[in-house]
């Protein structure tokens, strides 16, 4: 059994698989766009959908596991204002994480470019086929990316002020080495 | 493309010829028009295992000839500007206009012509012909369903709104980039009015 001041095993799984897909989402965004029309920007785009809908299933997930199993007390040297705004970090952050995959889901419906999830799962249209529509998702999908890292920025941030410099066993709460 | 335009050719022509038929007019063949100011011609790439990516003509028009004694008679021609091309983005959309694919400098015209339309229901219609594209010619078949017919409509008004479905393979014409990612059936939908 956890002890109450950590997160449970599943939430750490959740946790972590979603971190990892995340960086990885982050790098291959970035560097695919840039890239000349070809195979390499095909599958780019390919795994790039793939896994953010993997992430948008475990975010769903995570979300169910959350309201199942709330989250581990903040210990006492957490400050008043940093225990206000820790919750509401974290729920802008699943927020994110839900609002960027539906947002490039409904981009690629509305580009008529229908997602089959790695290739084998053919995933609904969420929108009919409208470029205006594209244009304006396109610009929403970029803004939230760039929001979501300004806040991983925060949450990272945050995880070295609380155990670099405080050592007062915050990451412990989350760390996948610790039970 | 070609294959689209004769297919919307077709298509037009047997809405026009049901009406007629229908009523047991006795004229000989009625000119109606069809085209992209009432219509639109849309692809999808069908059997990727990635993903099914789309794209659409934006110029393109036709003419249907009906002829009321004998619909098998009824003729329809399209001519697709494959330059009018677009696709989710402009980086796709010129990969699409170059030599690869549609060759748009060398292969301006898209073109389709019925050779024969056949009543399949009340309301449906078979139509078959071919179609040209990079300079290549082939068979193509499309199944249109006809709805909203007015056969007294005046001039320059809907006289019938059809939608056609038809498929070909794109290597056929050449086209084979990417083929084994992308693939190689490509699915054509066609909505228009034939307005007189």
């Amino acid at each position: 059994m956890p002890g109450a001041d950590t997160y449970t095993p599943v939430a750490k799984v959740l946790h972590w698989l979603t971190a990892l897909a995340v960086l990885g989402l982050i790098g291959l965004g970035l560097w695919m766009v840039g890239l000349p029309i070809g195979l390499t920007k095909l599958y780019a785009f390919a795994w790039h959908k793939w896994i953010g809908l993997t992430v948008l299933t475990l975010t769903v997930l995570r979300w169910i596991w959350r309201i199942l199993h709330p989250p581990p007390v903040l210990p006492a040297t957490v400050t008043p204002w940093e225990r206000a705004l820790a919750p509401w970090v974290h729920i802008l952050l699943l927020v994110l994480l839900l609002a960027l995959p539906v947002s490039g889901w409904l981009m690629s419906s509305a580009g008529g470019v229908k997602v089959i999830w790695f290739g084998y799962l053919p995933m609904p249209d969420l929108v009919e086929r409208d470029l205006h529509l594209f244009e304006t998702l396109r610009t929403l999908h970029h803004w939230l990316a760039w929001t979501l890292m300004g806040v991983l920025v925060l949450h990272l941030g945050a995880v070295v002020r609380h155990d670099l410099l405080r050592r007062d066993g915050i990451f412990r709460r989350m760390s996948p080495f610790t039970r | 493309m070609s294959e689209t335009r004769r297919r919307v050719f077709l298509l037009g022509g047997a809405a026009a010829l049901l009406p007629c038929l229908s009523i047991g007019r006795a004229s000989a063949a009625e000119q109606l028009h069809i085209g992209a100011a009432r219509g639109s011609i849309d692809f999808a790439i069908g059997d990727s295992k990635i993903f099914r990516t789309t794209g659409s003509f934006k110029e393109w028009q036709g003419l249907v000839l009906v002829d009321d004694a004998d619909v098998a008679r009824s003729t329809v021609q399209v001519n697709v500007n494959t330059n009018s091309i677009q696709m989710m983005d402009t980086q796709q959309s010129e990969m699409l206009k170059d030599a690869d694919f549609f060759d748009v400098a060398k292969f301006p015209k898209m073109t389709y012509a019925s050779s024969k339309v056949t009543r399949t229901s009340d309301s449906t219609l078979k139509v078959e012909g071919t179609i040209t594209l990079r300079g290549i010619t082939r068979p193509m078949e499309l199944m249109v369903s006809v709805t909203d017919r007015k056969p007294d409509a005046a001039a320059g008004a809907r006289y019938a709104r059809f939608r056609a479905e038809g498929t070909l393979k794109r290597s056929e014409f050449g086209m084979v980039k990417y083929i084994d990612v992308v693939g190689d059936m490509v699915d054509f939908s066609i909505r228009t009015d034939a307005w007189r």
